[in-house]
């Protein structure tokens, strides 16, 4: 079979929810002719060229594992042992980098290794059960449609067996369905495991803005805190995209001015905050006066000031002992999408922080925080309620028209969507690019609820079997897994099931 | 300045012999690494109909190509720290020798 668009799939689905509906006796004879040729088609993929791929990443992933051990052994102890000074430290710098990136990358090619395994074992076991079924309609066609006369076949209709027979058509018809329908999630999954694992691909994303190779690794490895993990890199690879396509974009002045800022970096913390900076959207004099505020400053302390959630870390935010939580029961869009902006802005978060004066004492306590917090939330609950009862929260559009109002500094456009969560094909695919976008930086609002909309969390990172979520009602962060995830089940924030999301557009 | 109240980045020493060495380990790395990247590549270029359905296709070649670049990323680092501490301990050395000459030491 030839790669297939899967509306090929959803639409075999759709005719035999159609004809299911539909049996009886009278009609069986024909329906079934109709049944045997539309599931003809089986479920879509090669299980041995899956293998065949899966190989190669399983050589590969622990043949690069073993190269980062040697890379981490020349950083941490041969260089620093044979060259002291700042040549020697700045070398050890870019080795030490590489070594980690070098480090994640084995492990996220054997994950791919793993993944394309287990699919084309589910690949093989759909098919094999699809080709049983198959012929088990094809022998009721016939055994509907043919009598035995003096040990001869005759083509002629046996009302009898028909009558029979439609019971147990019924059965093998909703079995090629939920085979279909299996298909499609495990294609599903498997789409997202190789989004998060494209999305760990930091170094490349980060080449192309302005620095060369070291400048990039270094760039890339860079987190708000402790090793790489739960996309965690003060940059994402979206945002470094977004900071190559700026500075294309600037005139020979400015691209100037930017490099000799990037390159004035006191740490590859500060360095990272300014691309960050960058790629939200600020200008050159925007950035000129940021850098002012934050150079020399120490990692912990740009951590604490210009990050306003780690998300490789579970637990409750907060910011000098103030939680970073909605500030009464109608305000979680809101604090939803203030943390979205925080995390794609680091000036925005600068000015709930310090206020933009980082040393006033005053102004950087946790009571100054909280006031701004506060006045912050209501002001988007404001913009984004105009025709909407403020009581009831805040409506999807309401949070994708918000987000859409700083769509430079969020890299995209939203678009909300509803999400029909007795439908798994409605929510696998829904909450699936949810996660895609994740994957690549962009903050998802979730809508959940019980029997109607009531809540929303943020989807703000992505790991392996994890999804991270902020819950702005606790002001904390959780880790669901993927799989309750993409069905729709997060008992863990207070709801149980997903009403809509707000995913990036296109 | 009295040595206590040195910074480490007040002192600059270099053992240019093992600096080299270590370089050339470097470039042995990016050697190794762009090998197992090469051969990475021959074996999983090819997806074919492997996938059967059209963006699950596209969505791993995205990733096979993110990675082909990450990995070349990797490589061009090692080449070049490679390059950099080679040419570091060989000017130490040849500063440390002019150094020498000047003061009428042997050249």
């Amino acid at each position: 079979m030839t790669s297939t668009d899967r509306y090929q799939i959803t639409h075999v689905i759709q005719v035999l929810e159609t004809l299911v509906g539909s049996l009886d006796p009278i009609s069986l004879a024909r329906d079934l002719v109709t049944v045997v040729e539309v599931v003809a088609v089986p479920p879509p993929g090669d299980p041995a060229a899956l293998r065949a791929l899966a190989q190669g990443f399983r050589t590969a992933g622990p043949a690069v594992a073993g190269l980062s051990d040697e890379v981490r052994a020349l950083g941490r102890s041969r260089l620093p042992q044979a060259w002291s000074g700042p040549g020697g430290e700045r070398a050890e710098t870019v080795v030490s980098a590489t070594a980690d990136l070098v480090g994640t990358a084995g492990p996220a090619l054997s994950q791919v290794a793993t993944a394309l395994d287990a699919h084309a074992d589910t690949v093989a076991t759909l098919q094999a059960r699809h080709s049983a079924l198959h012929k088990e309609l094809h022998d009721a066609w016939h055994d509907a449609t043919h009598v035995s006369v003096l040990g001869f076949d005759v083509p002629m209709a046996d009302p009898l067996a028909l009558g029979r027979l439609a019971g147990s058509v019924v059965e093998l018809i909703t079995g090629c369905i939920g085979v279909y329908r299996r298909s499609l999630d495990a294609a599903d999954e498997l789409r997202g495991q190789l989004s998060d694992v494209a999305g760990r691909a930091l170094a490349s994303a980060a080449l192309p803005t302005g620095t060369a190779a070291a400048g990039a690794v270094v760039l890339a490895g860079t987190t708000v805190g402790g090793p790489a993990g739960y996309d965690n890199t003060i940059v994402t690879d979206a945002q470094a995209r977004q900071a190559a396509q700026r500075r294309d974009a600037l005139d020979p002045a400015d691209r100037s001015t930017v490099d000799t800022l990037l390159a004035a970096a006191t740490s590859p913390q500060e360095r990272a905050y300014l691309v960050k900076a960058f790629a939200a959207g600020h200008d050159v004099a925007d950035l000129v006066a940021f850098h002012a505020q934050i150079q020399g400053r120490d990692p912990q302390w740009l951590r604490d000031h210009l990050s306003l959630i780690d998300p490789a870390v579970p637990g409750m935010l907060s910011y000098d002992g103030q939680p970073v939580v909605q500030v009464n029961e109608n305000t979680c869009g809101s604090a939803s999408i203030l943390m979205a902006r925080a995390m794609t802005d680091p000036l925005y978060a600068f000015g709930l922080t310090t206020g933009g004066s980082p040393d006033d004492p005053a102004a950087g306590t946790g009571a100054a925080f909280a006031a701004r917090l506060r006045a912050e939330q209501l002001r988007i609950h404001d913009a984004t309620n105009t025709l909407w009862p403020e009581s009831l929260g805040t409506t999807p559009w309401g949070v994708a028209g918000e987000l859409n109002r700083h769509a430079d500094a969020l890299g995209t456009r939203y678009d909300w969507r509803v999400v029909d969560d007795t439908n798994d094909r409605s929510v696998n695919p829904a909450l699936a690019d949810a996660v895609t976008a994740v994957d690549h930086g962009y903050p998802v609002p979730v809508l959940i609820g019980d029997s109607y909309p009531a809540h929303y969390v943020l989807a703000v990172a992505h790991e392996g079997q994890d999804v991270v979520l902020y819950n702005p009602s606790a002001g904390s962060v959780v880790r669901v897994s993927e799989q309750d995830f993409l069905d729709g089940r997060l008992d863990p924030v207070g709801f149980p099931h997903v009403q809509g999301v707000v995913t990036p557009a296109g | 300045m009295p040595p206590q109240n040195r910074t480490p980045g007040d002192r600059v020493a270099l053992d240019p012999t093992t600096v080299d060495d270590q370089g050339r380990t470097a470039c042995e790395l990016a050697d190794e690494l762009a090998r197992v990247r090469g051969a990475w590549w021959r074996d999983t270029d090819r997806a074919g109909d492997a996938f059967g359905y059209r963006d699950l296709d596209q969505a791993y070649q995205q990733t096979h190509e993110a990675w082909f670049a990450e990995l070349g990323v990797y490589v061009e680092v090692l080449s070049e720290l490679c390059a950099k501490i080679r040419a570091s301990a060989a000017q130490y050395q040849r500063t440390d020798t002019d150094s020498a000459a000047r003061l009428g030491g042997a050249r």
